[in-house]
């Protein structure tokens, strides 16, 4: 039984405190500064306390605007960003379909990228050959399949990349918005593959600003803001309170801050 | 006018109170999940990626089809639209090693059928160490885009710096191999010893190529001052000219690591029988004290990685 939970887990990242600008001082000042004895000169809290627990069947949205989390949250949810205090629980295969476009080794032809990636994603050599005969036909490039990944437009990158990641069957699903370039034949194509793919997944978590998106796939929502979770509850309620937030945010005049919290404490010493 | 923007969040959920519920909902059933009534469910705590030493080389070995693939597109990325293609790494290792040992021999009158076997082999190792180093410093900021798409283990990606060497390498070897025939006079059993020589310099370059990987994610000058300094290294290390040249130099090659590390491969070759023992003796330590520092700093920097590349 697949499963994931966040038990007050936040993540922050270490800012390599270039001099600021401006600012005088001696070379050993300076490097001081900036590495701090090996430590890193502040850090920024990009998730901040998130308490979150999904169980087969359960797919989530998630809402906020640009660089309230939501990608940082999917990345810890995949196991790439560990969590810097709380912990995270799992249970099962996750997939994460981040940003598919980069990532491909360019002067390998599409058919040694299909290898590489899907090897990257957690497939073993021969699972990834006993689907490569599928993947190609789903991305549909013709002879360009052949061709190294550098030549292709992105058009036909994104439908190979596509193809790659949706032919994984986890049962933990984590997407990032990313959908979009490609014409609209693929994207009809595309919509049915990933209906299909979500359709066979326990849990789904989906980052978007798409609202028809969301509700489509999703039956709960969470809405973050500067990196805490500051609504969960069922998706139609979550998308009316991050619009409430957009609108409140742009009454006060205020844009959304870009990061979290920030402590620069030794920046202050200097 | 308040700092909305600082209280918006928590002004709103306090309105519709449904923010503190979904997450009193949540706290509860991970409280539930702690004392375990989650139904018998097998969750676990997803381990830190990336700390354990053991376990993350026991997942990157799993992965090692991975790492030579990649190691390989790696390898032949440069020359890919060469006419002559990867053929250009062997030619590059000839053309340098053939003509440096020709201009050499004339500058400083030595005898051409020991020296350029001599610069050969010396340069064959030194091709090694050198890019192992330049490639394990930038290993991670290489593969930043990999690194944040999935949580493979970072351990592949200095495993991938070393493969890509040793591919590099193999197409020099033939080159090596000629040049043994050719130019020594009866073929000895101890010039195999070459070859255990040759894998304890690519141990050695492993554990050196993590360290270095793990380390210039926190310190990112150290790619260029190993850059620059290996230059450097180059002319102080006898490889274009012989440790026994001036009695009063001989402290720049008793005191340099590089000397023995070359030595474990060019003194069977050469047949230099007195000095392939303590070559092999400093090689084999210096392995050991860089596994040791390897997974040190492995357990002690590696989690961070990803957050370092992403942040």
């Amino acid at each position: 039984m697949a499963g994931l939970i966040l038990e007050n887990v936040s993540v922050s990242f270490p800012i390599r405190g270039a001099p600021a600008q401006g600012k005088r001082g001696g070379v050993m000042q300076r490097l001081r500064s900036a590495y701090g004895g090996g430590r890193a000169t502040g850090s920024a809290t990009v998730l901040s306390n998130l308490w979150l627990s999904l169980k087969p069947g359960d797919s989530l949205a998630i809402l906020g605007h640009n660089g309230a989390g939501k990608s940082t949250l999917l990345r810890t949810m995949a196991g790439v960003y560990p969590p810097s205090t709380g912990r995270m629980w799992t249970d099962g295969v996750v997939a994460p379909i981040l940003s598919p476009q980069v990532g491909f080794v360019p002067n390998a032809s599409g058919y040694e990228n299909i290898a590489l990636r899907g090897m990257l994603l957690g497939m073993s050599r021969r699972e990834v050959d006993a689907k490569t005969e599928e993947i190609r036909a789903f991305a549909d490039i013709g002879d360009w399949i052949h061709e190294p990944v550098a030549t292709y437009s992105s058009g036909m990158a994104l439908r190979l990349a596509f193809a790659i990641c949706t032919s994984m069957r986890p049962d933990i699903l984590l997407i990032d918005e990313w959908i979009g370039a490609g014409d609209a034949l693929f994207m009809q194509r595309a919509g049915e593959r990933l209906e299909e793919l979500v359709g066979s997944v326990e849990i789904l978590v989906l980052a978007s600003h798409r609202d028809s998106i969301l509700r489509k796939f999703c039956n709960q929502g969470i809405v973050l803001d500067r990196g805490a979770i500051v609504f969960h509850g069922s998706v139609a309620d979550a998308i009316s309170f991050h619009g409430e937030l957009v609108r409140l945010y742009a009454e006060s005049g205020r844009d959304a801050r870009p990061i979290g919290r920030i402590d620069f404490p030794s920046l202050s010493d200097v | 006018m308040v700092a909305v923007g600082d209280t918006a969040g928590r002004t709103l959920g306090r309105g519709t109170g449904d923010m503190t519920a979904g997450i009193w909902t949540t706290r509860l059933r991970v409280a539930a999940l702690r004392f375990g009534l989650w139904m018998g469910s097998p969750l676990r705590p997803a381990k830190g990626a990336n700390t354990n030493f053991v376990r993350d080389a026991a997942r990157a070995w799993r992965m090692s089809a991975f790492a030579r693939s990649l190691a390989y597109h790696r390898a032949i990325a440069r020359n890919r639209q060469a006419y002559l293609g990867a053929l250009w790494m062997p030619l590059g290792f000839v053309l340098f090693a053939g003509g440096i040992s020709l201009l050499w021999a004339q500058i400083f009158d030595r005898p051409l059928n020991t020296y350029l076997p001599y610069v050969t082999f010396g340069l064959f190792v030194w091709n090694l160490i050198l890019g192992s180093l330049v490639d394990g410093a930038r290993a991670m900021q290489e593969s930043r885009n990999l690194i944040l798409q999935s949580n493979t283990p970072i351990l592949i990606y200095p495993l991938t710096a070393m493969l890509k060497q040793s591919i590099m390498a193999a197409y020099n070897i033939p080159f090596v191999i000629l040049v043994a025939i050719a130019f020594s006079p009866a073929f000895d059993p101890a010039m195999l010893l070459a070859l255990p020589g040759l894998l304890l310099v690519w141990v050695l370059g492993l554990a050196v190529c993590i360290t270095l990987s793990i380390l210039c994610t926190y310190v990112p000058d150290l790619s260029e001052l190993i850059a620059s300094g290996l230059r450097f290294v180059f002319f102080f290390t006898p490889i274009l000219w012989l440790p026994n040249t001036r009695e009063g130099l001989h402290h720049i090659w008793m005191w340099n690591p590089f000397y023995y590390v070359i030595e474990v491969v060019r003194a069977p070759l050469s047949g230099n029988h007195e000095i392939a023992p303590l070559a092999f003796a400093v090689t084999g330590a210096l392995t050991l004290i860089a596994w040791l520092v390897a997974v040190f700093v492995y357990r002690r920097f590696a989690g961070a990685v990803p957050t370092r590349l992403g942040g």
